[in-house]
Formats: structure tokens, sequence, C-alpha cells
């Protein structure tokens, strides 16, 4: 299991990096999401987050 | 299923869903708000990162004592707020090289004057401009920087204006209209100074949650709307999904503060009438661009100022603050030369380099970017762009849009989506009691 970035749905608004319990999300130059895998617990945060849905559980 | 029972169900708890919500259950209208987010306030409140209060947009109350939000706050009861700051802030137009201050009453005519090359052309926009307030509002056919252009081809004018409509209505002055511009122009004119929080616009949320509550309303985070129940061409209330678990509301009047475009697809596209379809395509654009949230050890700009830069290859606002606890920080918003099509990561390549040009010290002062972020989509800096006027009525009776979406004339952002929420209230009392 692991939290995957919907690439076209993603603007980088920043919401799931400000609310992050684990800091393990940053927004790169590309300001599609990247997401630290060593730091995220998986706990599913980010999801309900996420204005526009671009992030689910694969 | 679990069911309730309201007269009003609100979806989504922006400031236009929480302004409406508080009105309602202040005057008795037994209330529910459903917010898809697991908080409250949607792009009116801030959210705590590395030691720092980062609002999720909104940061002020724009017209001060004459806002709709300030004016609500009253309405309602709720507590007053503390402010930092509620007198004028100094603004600083960096253009042809030379800095002028904007500050007073007739600062519009000053810069103008400053602008202008003689006192003919001076005279000329002045007319142009007092005609087009008081007298014909140009329409929605020209843009406003062609507008300009019949008066002046001076490029500070140009540049001056270009700071206004970028700070305002979130574009460009070659992408609003004529028509729109003179219409935030207006209400611009009938603001008071704005007002900052002392501790962010999380107050103004968190107020109206209380009245919200403390007049029997509930506040359903983490709660998604499925469908707005549509029988007969009336609303009769929303289906929801809160962990997991179907939830269906029923009441006498559904407002919505998702947006135009989600409320139709929440009614069904089949509920609503061709022509209004065809209005919200036409008219919901969100105002997009980038937003940056930069520290430092030494101030890059005094607190409070504003600092627009028309030299610079994006036109960038930069606004210097300070946090309760003595950190200085610097807001600055980009507007890309297009905000209908931009690429985020070019865009962000040309800010770093405007942000060199504009502090020279950048990296002596300790300056980082905190966070950059884009506004764009469903996510916007504002709904639509401003002046377009969306009505807030529905082709579905009972069915209510609020938000910035769908902005009464003269109003902007937070506080535009606040007079929204106000006219809603107004309609809605004088059409349906409480049961």
């Amino acid at each position: 299991m692991a939290i995957i970035v919907a690439e076209r749905e993603c603007f980088g608004c920043a919401l799931c990096v400000l609310t992050c319990p684990e800091d393990a999300m940053r927004i790169p130059p590309s300001f599609i999401v990247e997401i630290d895998k060593d730091k995220c617990t998986e706990c599913r945060e980010c999801l309900d987050y996420c204005p526009v849905d671009a992030l689910s559980e694969a | 299923m679990e069911k309730k029972t309201c007269d009003c169900v609100v979806v989504g708890s922006g400031i236009g869903g929480m302004c409406a919500a508080a009105k309602l259950a202040h005057s008795g209208y037994k209330t529910i708000v459903i917010e898809k987010l697991p908080i409250i306030g949607g792009r009116y409140t801030q959210i705590e990162y590395k030691g720092y209060q980062i609002p999720t947009a909104a940061w002020m109350i724009l017209y001060g004592k004459n806002d709709p939000v300030h004016l609500t706050l009253n309405e309602v009861g709720a507590p007053e707020i503390e402010m930092a700051s509620t007198g004028p802030i100094p603004q600083i137009y960096r253009m042809g090289g030379k800095d002028h201050a904007m500050e007073g009453k007739g600062a519009l005519r000053d810069m103008i004057s400053w602008a202008s090359r003689d006192k003919d052309e001076e005279e000329r926009i002045m007319t142009a401009l007092k005609r087009a307030i008081l007298w014909y509002e140009p329409p929605d056919t020209m843009t406003f920087d062609d507008w300009l252009f019949q008066f002046t081809d001076s490029k500070t004018v140009h540049n001056l204006f270009q700071c206004l409509v970028a700070a305002w209505a979130g574009a460009n002055s070659w992408e609003v209209t004529a028509g729109q511009w003179f219409r935030v122009l207006k209400g611009m004119a009938v603001g008071g100074n704005p007002f900052i929080l002392k501790n962010g616009v999380k107050d103004v949320t968190d107020a109206l949650e209380k009245v919200i509550r403390d007049n029997k309303g509930e506040i359903l985070t983490r709660t998604r709307a499925k469908r707005i129940i549509v029988e007969d061409g009336f609303a009769r209330g929303v289906a929801a999904e809160r962990e997991g678990e179907g939830l269906e509301i029923e009441a006498q009047i559904v407002i919505s503060n998702a947006g135009p475009r989600r409320t139709i697809e929440l009614g069904g596209e089949d509920s609503f009438d061709r022509a209004y379809l065809k209005e919200v395509q036409e008219k919901v654009r969100p105002a997009t661009g980038i937003d940056y949230m930069i520290t430092s050890d030494e101030p890059l700009l005094e607190a409070p100022t504003v600092l627009f830069t028309a030299d610079t290859q994006r036109l960038e606002c930069f606004v210097g603050d300070r946090t309760p606890d003595g950190k200085y920080i610097l807001r600055s918003a980009s507007v890309p030369e297009s905000t209908a099509k931009y690429s985020a990561e070019q865009e962000y390549a040309i800010f770093l380099q405007d942000l060199k040009e504009t502090f020279p010290d950048f990296d002596k002062c300790g300056g980082k970017i905190l966070i950059a972020r884009n506004f764009y989509s469903d996510w916007p800096f504002y709904g639509t762009w401003p002046g377009d006027c969306l009505t807030q009525k529905t082709p579905i009776e009972n069915l209510y849009n609020v938000g910035d979406a769908v902005i009464p004339e003269g109003w902007v952002g937070g506080s535009g989506a606040a007079e929204s929420a106000r006219v809603v209230v107004e309609d809605i009392k004088a059409r349906v009691k409480p049961r």
C-alpha cells in the first residue's frame, strides 16, 4: 500500500503539505506534490485534505 | 442510513457558507453545514506549519469597517476580534525604476498625475475614469487595458493599473473586461482601510462557528456531499457521506458554497435550464496564480508595507509582515501573463529571478521560501474574476449558491463571498419561515 498522486489532478495547492503530520510531503518546482516514502506512514490524512481528490491509496 | 432534518443545509464551510449559516442560525433557522475537508473555513482560515500560521488563502478583511465579513460578525453578535492593524497600509509602486508611495485621500489622482507625461494626459485619463464610474459603465466587449489605450499609451499608466487590477481582481488588465474592472473599482471606493487580524482570519471562522453552534446549528467536517436532492424543480436536501456511512439531510433550503460548477454536478445537469448552464460555463473562470510565503532573519520589507513591482518580468505584490511573536515574513503573489493557462514550473523560475532583482540582499537577510503554492482550478485565489456577478439563485427553487464565484457587483474575494451570503439570507428570510 502507498499513497499515490494523480499527476493530472494535482496542481500544488499544498494543503497536504501543510497538514501532513509526518512532514512527508513537499511541493517541488513542478508543483505536483512529492511524497517521501520513508516518512509517510500512510495515515491517509492527506486524502481527506486534498480539495481536488488527487491523492489516493494504491 | 442516518437522517437529519433542518431548515437550511449548507454545502461547504468557506466564508460564504459560514456567514450564511451564522446569519440563518442567529435568525432561528435550524442550520447544518457539511464540509468535505477536516477543517472549517475553506480558503478563509489558516494552518500552522513549521511554527508559522499559513493562511489557506485570505489573510485580511479587505474593506475594513465596511466589509461584509465585519458587518456579519457584528450582526450575529460575535465578540470583537483582535486586530493587528486597522489603519491605512503603506503602498509602494515600483515602476520605471522609481518608487512611488500611494497614500491618503486623492491617492489615485496623485498616482495618475505622477504616472502621466503631462497635465493634458492626466486630465484625459481622470475625465475618462470619472465618466466610466459616475456616468457610463464601459461594456464587457473590451478588455480594460484596451479601454485605457483610448486615452493613453503611457506604459507607466498602464503598469499602474495593472498593479491595481492584479491586486484586486487576481487577473491581468489585458484579461478583465472594462465593465468588470469598473464594477470592482466602484467597490474599492466604498471600502475602508483593510483590517489585518492579530491572530489571522481563523478568528473569523472560529467566531462564526461558535455562533452557529450556540444557535443549535451543526457543522459536520469530513462530510462529503454526494447529491443535492431535487424533486419537481425544488431542492429538498442533500445526500452525503460521512465516515463511509450515508447521511441524508432533509431541508427547506439548500445553500451551496461548493462553487456553481460543483452545484450543477451535485444537482444533476438535467435539473438546470440550459441558459443557466451556459452562463456558468462562460462566467465561472477562477482567478489563479502562485503564492509565496517567505521567511527571513532580517526584514526584507518593513511591516506592514505593500510593494508592487511593475518593472520585473511578472507583476508581483509583496507584503511585509511580522508574526505575533516577531518573526519576519514576506507574502508574495505573482500573476502569470495568462491566468487561464500557464506553466507553474516556468512561473516559479521567473519568480526566483524577480525575487533576487527586487531584494538583492535576499540571501544576506536569510530569506527562504517557506512554501510556494499554486492557487488554481478548484482551489483558486478567487472562484471567478470579480465583476462577473453570476446570480446567487439557481433555476432549482430553494437552491442558492454563495461564495466567491457568485459575488454581487462591486466586491471581491472573501468579502464578496460574505456579501453573497447577505443577499441570499435576505432572500430566504423574506420567503421562508423557520419550521
